[in-house]
């Protein structure tokens, strides 16, 4: 997923201990960490959380 | 920067009114002037809780401080930021972190501003020099951890959120696909296909004992009949026996009178023609008369059958009783069973849609029931039209239905029976007015040529033929009455044949005869509960197909809403990547199993996120308590988190700086590592492994050195705001002079590659400087003196080290 924009400036340090804490391929969940930053704030939050959820429900065969 | 506080503090509180504005700077005063609560009160407009929410600290400044104004000047990024508070406000807006609204107003160069803005623009950084290494790693573990509960507050509020937004969304998906009760179709159709099997075998049951039933008849029937035949026979048979002998007499009585006419003829002498024309004419009587003959055989046995004359008459009246009787019993039969008109009518609907397909109307919409949101196009209303026109086709007849259709068919049957006699009876009288043409053509025949009393003598011998002709044709149809109500006996069947089957019947049952009543009643009570089985099995299958038919017709609605609810475009989008969204009812119900899966993953997902975020911040809270030597109380991600952490710490170690003050004999190049489950650092040292535990850094003498390393972890905390004012609080009790002198040295280097951050030193009033003043001599003097007046005027004295 693409690198946050939003600024905020807890975001990457909570991914980087996300990230250290990791012990499978969604946990803790890094990829919806990423996507739910996106989400917040975003000028077109219905078509960006459709997205997400379409990724969400497309992992599911890659679990 | 230049920081100003206006307090006017309404309980036991000092607080002082000026931070100075230089990148390094030294505040020195008494205890008790507010230096420590300044600083505190800069970091909650900045945005930082300085305090536990339960601790009497944070209680006393929020009862104490009452009204302020604090105002920031010189920033990069902005030329000013003022708050104003109340900190009677803070009581009711407790809360995690500071929060806008605990603010009358925040500015930002006059204009109305967020926490969050302000977070970006500065930061307030407090290093307490009363803290030990283990203290400061168990602290950066618990800031991580306040870093992680931020922001799960912010994306993964229970509330709102991102997160509260996804789980709305798939929401809607779980309920829809909850209301089609999708997981309970197979149960039902499984349950429709037992109760199906049920009803088979239940109907099985009924045939078979019907079946035994017949037999057990067919027995009763033939022991009737031979009894009838040993109690009637002798009478019937007397009664035929007597109509033979009228017969072989009045054929004597014909033999004689068509002897008579021969003779009589041939007195007469005709002429060749005339004897061709009389031999053609009887040729022709006879073949008549014997085809009369058998109408008459034939009207004499299916009128015995129906219990009945043979007269056109009687059989029309039985057949208007017959008709009455079907019409009752057809209308009973409607009023029973709706089946078969409901089939009439699906077959001419299923006809006319066929129609319709082939036109090429099949996409079309055919059912438009916008009160329950379904829609069927002309195809599936005909599919669904055909599977119900199934059902009922299936649909086996109640017990009082079949007994209906027997009666039905009873009916019908002797109908039958009936037209078929008046059909030989209008057969009889056609042959019966062609014997009397024949009859008339002979006697013309047999008068030509003749006359005088020869003439008459032939006419009286005539008619005594012919009324011998009608007289025995009378008899023979009489005599076939009789033959049908005897049976077979008459027919040919003997006492023997009919006892002979009789006890074939009886080893079939594998019942002796003195049982054969009771083997009856057995049977038909046998039938009863049979039919009284067949009847629950009937209902129980016709509720079943019916919740299978409802659970089709919610396959079809949540399908189509799949397909066209814009809120499920994520879902359809998934599922159309996998499936066709397609197909008959166990396709469209495979789909939606998939859709259901694939939303429970989702949401499962989802749910994890937020108990994952809960479980690291518990495992950072947790490898903080471990430090400080308390229960950890957490065990998920404990371990890896912890690696990670001993990493980082192990980097600060790895400092040029830190390893000359704290691990000068450490190996060149060899890496310092710390692990924190044993809270000891290892290096080597001439090739060996050395090892100590992180409490025997604690010595006052090194906080130098802790200060360093803390510093160095400004850089992962809080590097993101554009501004930084880091104190350096409760310094100069555990730092002797010299380290002072070096800490110093190192603060100037390090805030000269930080142009945006404020350094400042606080520490406690130990110089008496009116007493330095009156030893020391010329500009040292007088500084001195100054510092001196400022302590007396304010309690404290600040002195610029870089400007």
């Amino acid at each position: 997923m693409a690198k946050l924009e939003s600024g905020d400036p807890d975001q990457e340090k909570v991914l980087e201990i996300l990230r250290a804490a990791k012990r499978g391929p969604w946990d803790p969940d890094v990829d919806l960490a990423e996507a739910l930053s996106r989400l917040l704030g975003s000028d077109d939050g219905k078509r960006r959380a459709m997205e997400v959820l379409r990724k969400l429900a497309d992992d599911v065969d890659s679990d | 920067m230049l920081i100003r506080i206006n307090a006017t503090p309404t309980g036991p509180l000092s607080v002082i009114p000026r931070f100075p504005s230089a990148n390094l700077a030294i505040l020195e005063g008494y205890n008790g002037i507010g230096k420590t609560l300044a600083t505190r009160i800069l970091q909650v407009c900045t945005g930082t809780m300085p305090y536990g929410l339960d601790s009497a600290a944070w209680k006393s400044l929020r009862e104490g401080l009452g009204g302020i104004e604090v105002k920031v000047t010189g920033l990069q990024g902005a030329e000013s930021v003022v708050w104003v508070a109340d900190s009677a406000d803070w009581v009711a807006a407790d809360g995690p972190v500071p929060r806008t609204d605990w603010f009358k107003s925040i500015t930002v160069d006059g204009v109305p501003s967020t926490l969050d803005e302000v977070r970006r623009l500065i930061a307030v950084i407090r290093l307490a020099g009363d803290e030990d290494l283990t203290e400061t790693f168990a602290s950066q573990a618990e800031t991580l951890a306040d870093t992680v509960q931020r922001w799960a507050e912010r994306y993964t509020n229970a509330e709102h959120g991102p997160l509260k937004q996804l789980e709305d969304m798939t929401g809607v998906a779980d309920d829809l696909l909850s209301g089609a009760r999708i997981s309970e179709y197979s149960a039902l159709v499984s349950r429709a296909e037992f109760a199906e099997r049920d009803l088979i075998e239940k109907q099985d049951a009924v045939s078979r004992i019907e079946g035994r039933q017949r037999l057990i008849n067919e027995v009763v029937g033939l022991g009737r009949r031979l009894s009838d035949l040993r109690d009637k026979a002798p009478g019937l048979q007397r009664a035929i026996n007597e109509v033979d002998q009228e017969i072989r007499e009045r054929q004597s009585e014909l033999e004689h009178a068509q002897h008579e006419v021969m003779s009589l003829a041939t007195q007469a002498g005709r002429t060749e023609a005339l004897e061709s024309e009389l031999k053609n004419a009887e040729k022709t009587l006879k073949r008549n008369k014997g085809k009369l003959e058998d109408a008459w055989n034939r009207a004499a046995t299916t009128a015995a059958k129906l219990e009945v004359e043979a007269d056109a008459e009687v059989a029309q009246r039985l057949l208007e009783e017959l008709r009455k009787e079907e019409r009752r019993l057809v209308e009973l039969q409607r009023e029973q069973n709706k089946a078969p008109a409901m089939v009439d009518l699906l077959s001419a609907l299923t006809g006319r849609l066929a129609d319709a397909g082939s036109l090429g109307l099949d996409d079309q919409i055919a059912v438009d029931d916008q009160d329950n949101g379904l829609q069927l196009s002309v195809s599936q209303t005909r599919a669904g039209m055909m599977r119900r026109r199934g059902y009922f086709e299936q649909r086996p007849p109640s017990p009082e239905a079949r007994e209906l259709l027997r009666e039905l068919e009873d009916v019908e049957r002797r109908k039958a029976d009936v037209e078929t006699l008046q059909e030989i009876l209008r057969e009889a009288e056609r042959f019966d007015r062609r014997v009397g043409d024949n009859q008339e053509r002979v006697r013309r025949a047999l008068q030509r040529g003749a006359g005088g009393e020869i003439g008459e003598a032939l006419e009286r011998a005539t008619d005594r033929r012919f009324k011998c002709d009608q007289a025995l044709r009378d008899l023979a149809v009489r005599r076939a009455a009789l033959v049908q109500r005897l049976g077979p006996s008459a027919s040919g069947a003997t006492t023997e044949v009919l006892m002979q089957q009789f006890a074939r019947g009886l080893e079939a049952l594998g019942v002796p005869e003195v049982r054969l009543e009771a083997e009856s009643m057995n049977v038909e009570s046998q039938l009863q509960n049979a039919e009284t089985a067949l009847a629950l099995a009937t209902s129980t299958a016709r509720d079943c197909q019916k919740e299978v038919t409802d659970g089709s017709v919610r396959i079809h609605e949540t399908v189509s809403s799949v397909q066209n609810d814009e809120r499920l475009t994520w879902l359809r989008d998934a599922l159309l990547a996998r499936r066709d969204l397609s197909g008959d009812v166990g396709a469209l119900h495979g789909d939606l199993v998939a859709a259901a899966g694939l939303v429970n993953e989702v949401i499962e997902r989802l749910g994890s996120h937020r108990n994952q975020l809960g479980a690291v911040e518990r495992a950072l809270r947790g490898i903080a308590r471990h430090l400080r030597g308390q229960t950890p109380d957490a065990f998920e991600y404990v371990d890896r988190i912890q690696a990670w952490l001993a990493t980082q710490f192990s980097n600060w170690f790895n400092d040029p700086r830190v390893r000359r003050e704290l691990l000068k004999s450490a190996d060149e190049g060899e890496a310092v590592t710390v692990d924190l489950g044993t809270q000891r650092v290892a290096w080597s040292e001439e090739s060996r492994q050395r090892s100590r535990p992180l409490e025997a850094f604690s010595s006052g003498e090194q906080a130098f050195a802790y200060t360093r390393a803390r510093l160095a972890l400004l850089e992962d905390t809080v590097a993101s705001a554009k501004n930084r004012l880091i104190v350096l609080d409760e310094f100069g009790a555990f730092i002797s002079h010299h380290l002072l002198q070096g800490l110093l040295e190192y603060l100037k280097d390090w805030s000269s590659d930080r142009e945006s951050d404020r350094v400042l030193l606080i520490l406690p009033l130990s110089t008496d400087y009116s007493q330095l003043a009156e030893t020391a001599v010329g500009v040292r003097a007088q500084q001195y003196r100054s510092f001196a007046k400022g302590v007396e005027e304010h309690g404290y004295i600040t002195r610029t080290i870089v400007q």
